[in-house]
């Protein structure tokens, strides 16, 4: 989609598709996370969107925080059109921190092409996680767009958030805000101090 | 359009009474014809120009463009060598996408996209590929395309699509180029003829002309071991059910090759290995992306056999495997990695995939000792904070 105005339009006149404001507050996030963001974020409802979850400040694809809810053994991050199951790297539990990291390049390189500028241990959802940064230039449009994710594996699962924007202008507008939901992230009934 | 596009396109449904005139009976030399002169706006050659030069005028601002000028000087001093008096005609563009395909408009715009660059071996080989689209090009094949009623259909989707994304603004997009490429798809007869002129102003230039089906054996090995890979052995026969065998423009080839073989003519591998090598490593982090693991390894394997003392490549080698991780892998990622290690300047990225995988197996001590030789080697590296941890245990 070359006009992103034009894609807000069509999300949100589409019969089926919602925008809805979740926060500023806590905001369930599938059924296992809660978030705690300070702002007011707007969350896509759409059917068949599984255990993904994306929320954006001002519409897509100005700025997407996209959250990978539980990505199962066996699971792929995305589904890419075209590839044969063979070529597209799944989810296993044993994966290292750099192996989930090649998963989402991987993905993004179908997007574009793709460059990891940093991967560092960090915490996410009080479970020891990774935290990696992205410069993505699009092929359908030749934005050149700046992300950041947070990846932590609990009970076999991959939970997953990340934020991504245009490298001009709205990448730094919403870094911060992006940033404070993904360190409110817990899991339900964890306590708050994790 | 991947190489299996590339192998459709070239090989689309036969086109008939197409024209053959530019070219000599079987045995007579080929002439080249005269520079191509500009269209009057009005015809509909002149329509195509006009939208290709469109098209330029967005390919030129991409992103995918790689502009270095060495690279591109080096690359246009190949087209021109073969492309003779029509050299001034001929702008060269490498776009960076993994994925074999070069394609030449009628306007004279000849793009090359990077997962060609890096399969061809020696300056022959690309000039063989260059040489089939300059042959299209001399031949003015867009031109019989246009006017074929088969594909008008074709043209005029890829027109729209074309309008449409020109009416929303924006530089040219990649994806797009893709639809300008497919829209050149010609058929077998045109294909036969680019063939036959393009090896013929190879070998005028000096170029082994054996070297043009070797470019084709080589798509056709990495095609099979993808297949092969993936588990669809029934992929090529469905592909080339409706088209020429690729299997025969081999042989058409080679026989003519041996025709065309002169004394003093060469490969150009080593000017060849110099201009490419800045960017190889670049060029096989984005193959390695594309987790075509087949393919990857089949071009790998064939790399290898031409620079077995390359460290960079077996370090490649390991990675595809530790990537793919099948049955054995593992320990074939050891084995290339270890093969990397016995040259001098090994990438140091080799510690960081042998770690990985003694991680994975359960040799903490020797993850550990990998992972530090990798912080050790690389502390400036984009992930070295994350191995830091593994060492400071
Ligand atoms: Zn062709």
């Amino acid at each position: 989609m070359r006009n992103p105005a034009l894609l807000s339009i069509v999300l949100t006149l589409a019969a089926c598709v919602n925008m809805t404001q979740v926060g500023p507050g806590e905001v369930p996030l599938g059924d296992r996370l809660v978030a705690n963001p300070g702002l007011a974020w707007n969350r896509l409802e759409a059917p068949g969107m599984g255990r993904v979850e994306l929320w954006t400040r001002d519409g897509f694809p100005l700025d997407t925080l996209r959250f990978f809810l539980g990505i199962r053994e066996g699971e792929p991050l995305v589904e890419q059109r075209g590839a044969k199951d063979k070529q597209v790297p799944k989810f296993r539990a044993g994966m290292q921190e750099r192996e989930i990291v090649e998963m989402f390049e991987a993905a993004a390189a179908d997007a574009g092409t793709v460059r990891i500028d940093r991967v560092a241990p960090a915490s996410f959802a009080g479970q020891s996680a990774t935290r990696f940064e992205y410069t993505l230039t699009r092929k359908g449009d030749e934005v050149v767009v700046k992300g950041f994710a947070y990846a932590a594996v609990r009970d076999r699962e991959l939970f997953m958030a990340v934020f991504q924007a245009p490298r001009i202008h709205y990448f730094a507008r919403h870094a911060e805000a992006a940033e404070a939901v993904l360190r409110s992230v817990r899991f339900k009934g964890a306590g708050k101090g994790s | 359009m991947d190489r299996r596009g590339f192998l459709a396109g070239c090989c689309c449904g036969a086109l008939p009474g197409c024209l053959t005139g530019a070219l000599a009976a079987e045995g007579q030399a080929w002439v080249a014809p005269p520079r191509l002169v500009r269209p009057e706006s009005g015809t509909d050659e002149g329509g195509l120009w006009a939208f290709v030069d469109r098209e330029e005028t967005k390919l030129r601002r991409s992103r995918f463009v790689l502009r270095d000028r060495p690279l591109n000087e080096y690359l246009t001093g190949i087209a021109c060598r073969l492309a003779g008096d029509h050299c001034p005609d001929l702008r060269v563009y490498v776009v960076r996408t993994p994925v074999f395909n070069a394609s030449m408009a009628p306007n004279g715009m000849l793009q090359i996209w990077t997962g060609l660059l890096l399969r061809m071996a020696n300056e022959a080989q690309l000039a063989a590929v260059i040489g089939h689209e300059i042959g299209h090009y001399l031949a003015r094949h867009s031109l019989d395309r246009l006017r074929d009623a088969k594909s008008r259909s074709a043209f005029g989707q890829f027109l729209g699509i074309a309008l449409a994304a020109a009416g929303a603004g924006g530089a040219g997009s990649l994806a797009q180029l893709a639809v300008v490429a497919s829209a050149f798809a010609y058929g077998r007869d045109h294909e036969r003829e680019a063939d036959r002129i393009g090896q013929e102003l190879m070998a005028r230039a000096g170029y082994d002309p054996g070297e043009a089906p070797r470019v084709w054996s080589q798509l056709l090995a990495e095609i099979k071991a993808e297949a092969d890979w993936v588990g669809e052995l029934e992929r090529r026969s469905v592909l080339f059910a409706s088209h020429p065998h690729p299997e025969e423009r081999m042989e058409t080839l080679g026989e003519r090759a041996t025709e065309l073989r002169r004394d003093g003519m060469g490969t150009g591998t080593e000017p060849w290995r110099r201009a490419c090598g800045p960017y190889r490593k670049t060029l096989l982090e984005d193959e390695l992306r594309r987790r075509r693991s087949g393919e990857t390894l089949a071009l790998l394997d064939r790399m290898i056999a031409a620079e077995p003392t390359d460290p960079e490549l077996h370090y490649f080698r390991g990675e595809a495997y530790r990537q793919r991780g099948a049955d054995g892998d593992n320990a074939r990622a050891l084995d290339a990695y270890a093969a990397a290690e016995t040259f001098p300047a090994a990438p140091a990225e080799l510690h960081r995939g042998r770690g990985m995988i003694l991680q994975a197996t359960g040799d903490e001590p020797g993850a550990s000792q990998a992972f530090a030789a990798y912080v050790r080697l690389r502390p400036d590296a984009e992930d070295a904070a994350l191995f830091q941890r593994y060492v400071n245990r």
